[in-house]
């Protein structure tokens, strides 16, 4: 009750509105106060009038006495606290809390363990909403003190003040029978660290309660200042979690690293992950979330991931050969979560794929080499005699399989390595990179991949592309493409690709034009225009040939003079540049030095070339065309009189129809003038077709020992190789059940794998090639640049022709020596580094 | 004229200190250099919405005495009950948002009994809880005695906006009678009822130092204090050679805060 002096007539306020002096008066406004402030935290304010104890404080700072209310209700929480708060909570304190919160062993079992923590926390989570309820009413009746005495006087709100006396007087208060002068908040941290750490184990635990208390620590702050930095839940609590849980990660890891495997790891890491991240959400505080993330990712992850990814049957290696892609996705989420690189991921994945690619290289190697005899030089033999022929064809088919096989293996390996990429690493692009390299590495490891590769496509335009859609074959041409990529040696590919396609074409072996020229634009995209223009040089003179051919027949025909016995010509005009002679079989029909010899063709086919070129000519004036006898075929028709005398098929007259080898009819032609009985010596037939000796040794033993078209005989009749010296005759006694025969392919027909020798020339003459290339690029470098170190030129040669092959230094070297000598460089004299100068 | 529609509170801290700024400080010469402070960039400003009548709303009474507690004053004119819709005065006072919203008996019945102010002082502030706008009865401004009366019952629910309005209506005032003065009655009933550092009291301290005025009659309306501060204040002063035109009232406002912004910002138990 104030203001209790009477008053006849109501006047404001005058000098003294409190209607008493000094002291007296604040103290009858503070008993108001302060026995309200009592009921207040009795729970008991529901009767107070709160414009009466409002208007009490109001008073007291109009007084000017606010320093003195504000130290008063200071006082009255202290007091409340030491008084009513803290002998409740000491109670809740167990020595077994002690115990745990100093470390040491609590003897108890974890339920009761649990059971008294909660009791603390429930104390404490009380004591605390109390705590808030109250001070929210005394802050309410307060609240013309802060706005006007704390606000003049720049002191904390009493809220504030409160929750800092809250902080000093609950949370920092010793605890009556410590030893070690613990504090009430070391026992909160031991006991909620104790109660997640049994969640960790997998006990049930009192999420809310927890949450409670972090809630009151997240409220709390190190000063009255309420830095935000420095809420008492970052600065104490989150300190201790983070350290416990690191230690907790750090046992669990080194015993996930003694007794389990990779995949046991992985599936752990991860769910500890998520545990923790839902603890965070559920348990303390999302301000951890990315702190405790960290913590678990060094001690599960980072710190033994070499050991769980080189485990024997469950690491890396395990993972990618029995395909574990759910392992594989795990292991390479936690690695991203570690490590931005991806390091150790990459190099176990690169690694991985050398090893398989190597294991594939070696296998086709051996079954390359084991089988097939050693020495097989001479293809063209490969189907001499019935009995060998099985074998020995099967030899040679076994490594043009093997060469497929090879191919087929990368593109399963890589096939695997793709699904994984996609299905398990996300598609990431530095693996994706590694990988390529990878790939790269070991195929180019592999002396023969871009013959392989060749082989490949040429197996697959010849038949493997028959009978499939056009999505199918899109698939094959994108195989194809994805190895070409690999390839680092193109121009060994491109010499490759060129003999076999230039088998396919004039053997009409092609399935499908069309495919073809999608396969060159491929090419073209990937590797360049320069590489494809001879190639596409082939296709043109292929289509030029056959208007030709039609062109010259009907020009004959327009002729008339159709008595003649005409020779039908199919002509194929090959553009030089464009076609790889040598490896079409013109290898041995050059000279000692390299002119090529031409065979002496028989009258007929003189007139009829003769013939020809005047009708070619005729449009293409200035043009020389060079017939060339190792290529082409022939049908002719053959006679055998019946043989008097004798019965069956020999006493009939048998006509054949004989498809020989161009070669072949040029001896066969010889044979049309000759008696009956008469006979012709090897060197004879030698002289009158001038035909080189390994071409023709290689005919006659077709036309005079294989069975199939033998229709000559040699004297003397083995199974060798004709040779000079051996004598041949017509063969009146040949039969055969087939009207048309197709005498045995010469070399040069199939595509298959080389053999060692012939490969041996492929890479000569490859190595002769790259050196006139080198010699063009450092000319043209020169030229531009005058003078130049030798480093850079070696430099800058090796980028140059980076897209086409990789430059050996050696070779490098001695087309430098070769073009001083030639006197397109010099060498400086007294420059410090070596360096060249173009001459002019 | 400010409306209390923008008002900056610090929603963020929980308990963030109730008063981002300091009130003014410094003699009362002192404003007139001070420039104004800026505006605390820390809080956040945050809209609380009007309140409005759109829909139905709970109405409370507030019962005005203009005795003291305890004591039964026959005339009527001394005590008046006030219906009030709830959300009105809730939102524009944080004393009566404590009184109707919390735990006290005056939350259980929804009643205030308020000692020791007019009624027809109240009843201007009931009016401008709807209107925002200060007049008296007849329509008109009230005097600069009911003026003040209000700046201080303002003070005392905790109404910063009105406080505002209250002094600037006072300055407004003051020019239009174009005689510079304040009725000096006033000045024991300010010195009575503020504190040292209240805007009411620098405000008139101000008004009283400036230069070219009549002399103090009525010495019975000086409080001590405040001969006091109106020597010290022209003592301080350097400049001041200027006729007092016009005063520029920032330096005597309050800082604003809304009226329920205060309790709202304190943490609740969840």
């Amino acid at each position: 009750m104030i203001s209790g002096r009477g008053r006849g007539k109501i006047r404001p306020p005058r000098r003294n509105p409190l209607g008493g002096h000094g002291d007296n008066d604040f103290e009858s406004q503070w008993d108001i106060l302060s026995s309200a402030l009592r009921e207040i935290h009795t729970k008991n304010a529901s009767q107070l009038s709160f414009e009466q104890i409002y208007r009490a404080s109001y008073k007291i700072v109009l007084k000017k006495q606010g320093d003195k209310l504000y130290d008063r209700v200071k006082e009255f929480e202290e007091q409340w606290f030491g008084g009513e708060v803290m002998p409740n909570i000491q109670k809740l304190i167990t020595p077994n809390l002690v115990n745990i919160a100093t470390g040491g062993m609590s003897g108890v079992t974890a339920n009761e363990r649990r059971m008294t923590g909660e009791e603390f926390l429930r104390g404490l989570k009380a004591a605390w909403e109390d705590h808030i309820t109250t001070m929210n009413m005394t802050t309410d009746v307060l609240m013309y003190m802060d706005r006007v005495y704390c606000t003049d006087n720049r002191k904390p709100s009493i809220f504030t003040t409160s929750m800092g006396l809250f902080r000093e007087h609950v949370l920092r208060s010793v605890i009556s029978d410590s030893r070690a002068g613990l504090i009430i908040f070391d026992i909160l941290n031991s006991v909620i660290l104790d109660q997640i750490n049994m969640e960790r184990d997998g006990d049930v635990i009192d999420k809310t309660l927890i949450r409670a208390c972090v809630y009151m620590l997240e409220g709390l702050y190190e000063s009255d200042d309420e830095n935000e930095l420095e809420k008492l839940y970052l600065t104490v609590f989150q300190v201790a979690f983070l350290a416990d849980a690191k230690e907790h990660y750090q046992k669990e890891c080194a015993t996930l690293l003694r007794e389990s495997d990779a995949s046991t790891w992985l599936r752990q890491t991860r769910k500890r992950l998520a545990e923790e991240d839902v603890r965070c959400q559920t348990t303390i505080s999302m301000l951890t979330s990315e702190k405790i993330a960290k913590v678990v990712e060094e001690e599960m992850i980072s710190a033994h991931l070499t050991e769980f990814l080189a485990m024997e049957g469950s690491g890396i290696k395990a993972m990618i050969e029995n395909d574990r892609y759910e392992d594989l996705t795990l292991l390479y989420q936690l690695i991203s979560r570690v490590d931005l690189s991806k390091a150790p991921l990459k190099i176990a994945l690169q690694a991985r794929v050398v090893e398989l690619g190597s294991e594939i290289n070696k296998t086709i190697t051996e079954s390359e080499s084991a089988p097939a005899p050693p020495a097989q030089p001479e293809d063209g033999e490969a189907e001499a005699g019935d009995k060998s022929k099985a074998t020995k064809q099967s030899a040679a088919a076994k490594q043009t399989a093997a060469a497929i096989r090879w191919v087929d293996e990368v593109l399963t390996l890589k096939d695997k390595f793709d699904t994984m990429w996609k299905n398990c690493l996300s598609e990431d692009l530095i693996l994706q990179t590694a990988l390529t390299k990878s790939f790269s590495d070991f195929i180019n490891l592999f002396p023969r991949c871009s013959e392989y590769v060749s082989l490949f496509i040429d197996d697959n335009l010849k038949r493997g592309i028959k009978g499939k859609t056009e999505s199918e074959i899109e698939v094959v041409l994108d195989k194809a493409t994805t190895l070409l990529r690999y390839i680092q040696d193109k121009d060994m590919f491109e010499r490759y690709y060129k003999k076999h396609l230039a088998r396919r074409l004039l053997h009409g072996k092609s399935e499908s034009a069309d495919v073809e020229k999608q396969m060159i634009s491929r090419m073209k995209l990937e590797i360049g225009n320069a590489f494809t223009t001879k190639l596409e040089g082939m296709f043109k003179d292929m289509t030029m040939s056959e208007d030709l051919t039609a062109g010259y027949r009907s020009h004959i025909q327009n002729l008339g003079d159709l008595d003649r016995k005409q020779v039908d010509l199919g002509i194929n005009v090959l553009t030089t540049n464009y076609w790889p002679m040598e490896s079409m079989g013109g290898a041995s029909s050059r000279g000692e030095d390299g002119t090529l010899m031409s065979c002496s063709w028989p009258t007929e086919i003189m007139n009829l070339q003769e013939s020809f070129k005047k009708f070619y000519l005729k449009e293409r004036n200035g043009r020389k065309l060079t017939w060339l006898g190792f290529l082409g075929s022939a049908d002719i028709k053959c006679v055998f009189p019946k043989i008097p005398g004798k019965e069956g098929i020999l006493g009939r007259e048998r006509r054949h129809e004989l498809n020989v080898p161009t070669y072949g009819m040029i001896i066969l032609l010889l044979f049309n003038n000759l008696a009956d009985g008469e006979s012709l010596t090897y060197e004879a037939i030698q002289q009158s077709t001038n035909i080189p000796p390994q071409d023709l040794s290689r005919m006659l033993f077709t036309l005079s020992v294989l069975p199939k078209a033998r229709v000559l005989t040699k004297n003397p009749a083995n199974k060798e190789l004709p040779k000079p010296g051996d004598k041949f005759s017509f063969n009146a006694s040949f039969t055969s059940k087939a009207v048309k025969i197709k005498a045995p392919v010469m070399v040069g027909a199939v595509n298959k794998v080389e053999g060692e020798e012939e490969r041996k020339d492929t890479e000569d003459r490859n190595d002769e090639h790259r050196g006139y290339v080198i010699d063009t690029v450092i000319v043209r470098i020169m030229k531009a640049r005058k003078l130049s170190t030798h480093q850079m030129l070696f430099s800058e040669v090796i980028a140059q022709l980076a897209q086409r092959f990789n430059p050996n230094i050696n070779m490098m070297k001695k087309r430098i020596e070769s073009l001083i000598e030639r006197e397109y460089l010099e060498r400086v004299e007294d420059a410090q580094v070596p360096t060249y100068k173009y001459l002019a | 004229m400010s409306s209390s529609d923008d008002i900056p509170t610090s929603t963020f801290r929980p308990f963030a200190s109730r008063w981002a700024g300091a009130r003014i400080s410094g003699s009362a010469g002192g404003p007139f250099l001070t420039p104004i402070q800026a505006p605390d960039v820390v809080s956040p400003v945050t809209k609380r919405k009007r309140p409005n009548l759109v829909g139905p709303q709970t109405i409370v009474k507030v019962n005005v005495h203009a005795c003291g507690d305890g004591f039964i004053d026959g005339d009527e004119t001394h005590h008046q009950s006030f219906p009030i819709h709830k959300n009105h005065i809730c939102h524009y006072s944080p004393f009566f948002d404590a009184a109707f919203n919390g735990n006290f008996a005056e939350g259980e019945s929804q009643e205030v009994d308020l000692y020791e102010v007019k009624p027809e002082i109240f009843g201007i502030f009931v009016n401008w809880l709807y209107t925002q706008e200060i007049m008296s009865e007849d329509g008109e401004a009230p005097s600069v005695r009911s003026l003040v009366y209000l700046w201080l019952l303002a003070d005392r629910i905790l109404v910063s906006s009105l406080q505002n309005q209250a002094i600037d209506l006072i300055e407004r005032t003051r020019q239009q009678k174009g005689n510079d003065r304040l009725p000096s009655e006033i000045f024991p009933i300010i010195y009575d009822n503020t504190n040292a550092n209240s805007g009411l009291r620098l405000y008139v301290v101000r008004v009283c130092s400036a230069p070219y005025l009549a002399q103090i009659k009525n010495s019975k309306n000086y409080p001590p204090q405040f001969l006091l501060d109106i020597v010290n204040a022209i003592r301080d002063r350097s400049t001041g050679k200027d006729r007092l035109a016009s005063v520029l009232m920032t330096p005597y406002h309050v800082p604003e805060e809304g009226g329920g912004g205060d309790r709202a910002k304190r943490l609740k138990t969840q």
